[in-house]
């Protein structure tokens, strides 16, 4: 199997991806791809293109440039056939560095080299208090391997220390120092530790003719993973309003028989044997007026 | 000649003269709206013919959903529905399908029926019948490929013939992320790389003019004379162009397609001058039934079945994060350029924090530049605080709001996305009209069906698909609704001069019901039997009648 290093580069607007793969490019220390999100904005010297040919460029030192597609993974494969051991990733400015590692980490083949994150120090402040992206500037920064300042060091606050330890500034021109082409991914870095809630799963049930309120009751008893019910279901004793929070199960007559149907919200693996309760092979579903889905 | 139709009531939305019993046409416009009485000076001084065919039947300003998507409908129209919520599709009805025995059967039923190449189920729900499997479709089909999938479009399953077919081994596939191989399933990620391999087939030429002309009959039973292509371009700019042209364009069409171009892939990489340059050419080569005007569309942020809608504090339950669809600096600088050339600009916002990145935009813009009537839209407005509809207000902001959310996705979103205040208050439509917005609704097809009666039967009950009553005082009047899907619906496309309500000087667009959704019990109004259209005076009926005129 072939294999392929990958790096990642994001940051927001402005903080210097296309201007640090730029200068990549045609510093180039050994032959890489990139894959952009707008190859025409990439401003290549025309001097290094050696060849064009739909979405992707061909240089003259051997590196190349694609457009990206729809299919990451595809054109990751595309790029090791054709002999690239390394690919750069420019991301989204509006792409979450934790969902980029999500989707990239792990794949066969492909060992992530390094999650860089460029900032531009001058507007760190304004973007961290944004209305609009504050959080999804501090999930670019908190999960790079590298924070690269463009312009000018921020002045890291005290509450910044893990950001501050990862942080590296870039001069804006001029050779690109040894770093930026030997930069490896950490095993782990901080803030990667996801914050565990318990897992809810949900179902909704039209329930089946002939069953008794304390069938049903006694359902919801016997399933103490069962959290909350809610909707309606037609019993023996009449249509009822169900509306259950654990350990207690509310039926309300309910006059309006249109409806049918009650969803279920359980906790943890134990699926509820919903055969029991649920309409089985031989009942039509025609008769049911409307139901979620 | 003049062509004279009789009704047991005409809903005209003309304030002037809210009901009416008779209305004539002459070449697709309407010449006078009243009784046969009325129109006697016409009926005097002209040639005419009077159709009473629908005398016991009631006529609307002809339907408008101006927001849908022709080619997204296109791949899944060919398709075949088993879904938890009944459709109704012009070549079948289809049933509410609840439980997994039930979506079983239905798969099994369907496959010895048809012959497709690769047989494509859509509507899935895990939440109605029970997790897919490759196994499971493996039982049920063991040699042919089949497809199952998701109803949200998010994700597939396929079975283990349909990977042999596709040509995806273990090793291919085993290189993706999100694809579970064992079990056949292939989402994000995982799902563009299930989707590469299915385009050949999904894409065929035949099969997404088929799925086209399919399109075209949902929109005649729906009861519509006009739809708005809502992002053409979408999947290819140049191909929905030309195959919307060559199935819309033609005689067996009776409504128009209003297109608004999908703004950011027509400025991907490329000046605002070339993007504005090409939309005049657009316009200016506007067919009589397709037709360019200064419009576009552009995203803010993520699905709204996705649950990626960006949310103000205090968000999603499980504390994860919406997501944009555009750099905000970026998607402002977009809004400047058509702003400042004069454009209606319509952009898609699910999320309250959404809308407020928009409405802080245009209140920049509109300090920069003042407009008038620009026709400003929010477009699905899933969640809106009240404070921001009254700003929206003070903008002269319209919307057009997917109020299908509400009835499909509250009860969920209650327990398992924001909770009941704000899972029960998506759609604030009542909202909006006490504010004065222009208000529209729409069905953004396949993401709820084209059917404006069912959309307004929402609006003005509010009870969501587990039958509960969700902010009651949000609810529409009937009369409302209607505008909702016919003047306002204009007006959000800007075509209000010419459609949208019944009156002398205005095209003979019409719907003819079985009954008066103003007056039928507000639960029954979805039940209302679309009869037929009159589109530019030409009638089209959606069952064969006799006797027509």
């Amino acid at each position: 199997m072939t294999s392929v290093e990958l790096t990642l580069i994001g940051g927001y607007l402005g903080a210097g991806k296309t201007t640090l793969l730029n200068r990549m490019l045609s510093q180039a220390r050994h032959r890489f791809a990139v894959i952009v999100n707008d190859l025409g904005a990439l401003p290549i010297d025309q001097a290094l293109i050696e060849s064009t040919s739909g979405t992707s460029l061909t240089l003259t030192n051997g590196c190349a440039c694609c457009q990206l597609g729809g299919d990451l993974a595809s054109q990751i494969d595309q790029l090791a056939q054709t002999g690239f051991e390394r690919v750069l990733i420019e991301a989204s400015g509006v792409a979450k560095m934790s969902r980029l590692r999500d989707q990239l980490v792990g794949l066969p083949g492909v060992t992530l080299r390094a999650a860089m994150t460029l900032i531009d120090g001058q507007s760190l402040a304004p973007l961290l208090s944004s209305r609009w992206v504050d959080r999804l500037i501090r999930d670019q920064l908190d999960h790079a391997d590298l924070i690269i300042a463009t312009r000018v060091m921020p002045s890291w606050s005290s509450e910044q220390v893990a950001w501050r330890e990862r942080a590296v500034f870039l001069e804006a021109s001029g050779e690109l120092p040894d770093w930026v082409w030997q930069v490896q991914s950490q095993v782990s870095t901080p803030g990667f530790a996801a914050v565990t809630k318990p897992e809810f799963h949900h179902r909704a049930v039209v329930v089946r003719r002939g069953l008794s309120r304390a069938d049903f009751e006694g359902f919801v008893a016997a399933h103490p993973q069962i959290q909350r019910a809610k909707g309606f279901a037609t019993l023996n004793e009449g249509h009822f309003l169900v509306q259950s929070t654990v350990g207690r199960c509310i039926l309300t007559p309910s006059p309006a028989q249109d409806f049918e149907g009650v969803q279920f919200i359980w906790v943890g693996d134990e699926l509820p044997p919903f055969a029991e309760l649920s309409m089985d092979q031989g009942e039509p579903v025609a008769e049911v007026e409307s139901v979620g889905i | 000649m003049l062509d004279v139709y009789i009704a047991k009531t005409i809903v005209t939305l003309n304030r002037s003269q809210p009901d009416a019993t008779a209305i004539a046409v002459r070449d697709g416009m309407i010449v006078e709206v009243g009784s046969l009485s009325s129109l006697e000076p016409w009926l005097l001084r002209e040639p005419h013919v009077i159709h009473r065919t629908f005398e016991s039947d009631v006529m609307v300003p002809g339907f408008i959903d101006p927001h849908l998507h022709p080619a997204m409908a296109a791949v899944i129209l060919p398709m075949h529905f088993i879904t938890a919520m009944p459709w109704s599709l012009p070549w079948r009805e289809v049933p509410a399908t609840v439980t997994p025995e039930a979506f079983d059967r239905e798969m099994v039923r369907i496959l010895a029926e048809v012959d497709d190449e690769i047989t494509i189920f859509w509507g899935h729900h895990d939440l109605w019948h029970g997790a897919m499997h490759r196994s499971r479709i493996d039982q049920l089909s063991g040699d042919r490929p089949v497809v199952v999938w998701n109803r949200s479009f998010h994700e597939l399953h396929m079975n283990h013939a349909c990977m042999l077919h596709l040509g995806i081994d273990e090793v291919l596939a085993q290189r993706r992320k999100q694809v579970d191989l064992d079990a056949g399933r292939f989402y994000e990620n995982g799902l563009g790389f299930a989707i590469s391999r299915l385009n050949p087939f999904i894409l065929e030429d035949a099969r997404f003019r088929q799925g086209l002309e399919r399109l075209r009959e949902v929109v005649h039973f729906g009861g519509h004379t006009t739809i708005g292509d809502m992002a053409v371009g979408l999947f290819d700019f140049e191909r929905e162009l030309r195959e919307s042209r060559a199935i819309f364009g033609g005689p067996e069409t009776f409504f128009r397609v209003e297109q608004v171009p999908h703004g950011g892939v027509l400025t991907h990489g490329r000046s605002a001058e070339e993007a504005l340059a090409q939309l005049s050419s657009l316009a200016a080569e506007s067919g009589p039934k397709l037709t360019f005007r200064k419009r576009i569309k552009f995203f803010a942020d993520g699905a709204f079945f996705s649950q990626l809608a960006q949310l103000l504090p205090p968000g999603y339950l499980d504390g994860h994060e919406g997501e944009w669809l555009m750099v905000p600096e970026l998607l402002e600088a977009k809004l400047r350029e058509f702003w400042h050339a004069g454009y209606r600009i319509h952009v898609h916002v699910t999320g309250d924090r959404a809308v407020e990145l928009t409405l802080s935009i245009l209140e920049q813009l509109q300090s920069e530049l003042p407009r008038t009537n620009h026709g400003f839209t929010l477009e699905h407005m899933g969640y809106a605080t009240p404070e921001q509809l009254a700003w929206a207000k003070q903008l002269g902001v319209s919307v057009s709001a997917n109020i299908y959310y509400l009835h499909e996705l509250a009860s969920r979103y209650a327990e398992m996305s924001v909770g009941y205040e704000r899972a029960s208050s998506m759609g604030r439509l009542g909202t909006c009209f006490d504010e004065g917005l222009i208000t529209a609704l729409h069905s953004d097809f396949t993401m709820a069906p084209a059917q404006p009666l069912l959309n307004m039967w929402v609006a003005v009950n509010r009870v969501n698909a587990q039958g509960e009553l969700m902010a009651e005082s949000e609810r529409l009047t009937p009369a409302q609704a209607l505008a909702a899907v016919t003047i306002n619906a204009a007006k959000i496309l800007g075509i209000e001069h010419e459609t949208g309500s019944l009156r002398a000087g205005k095209r003979a667009d019409v719907t003819i019901l079985s009954d008066n959704p103003l007056s039928v019990d507000p639960m029954a109004i979805r039940d209302i039997a679309v009869k037929g259209t009159l589109f530019e005076g030409t009638l089209r009926l959606n069952e064969p009648l006799h006797d027509i005129g």
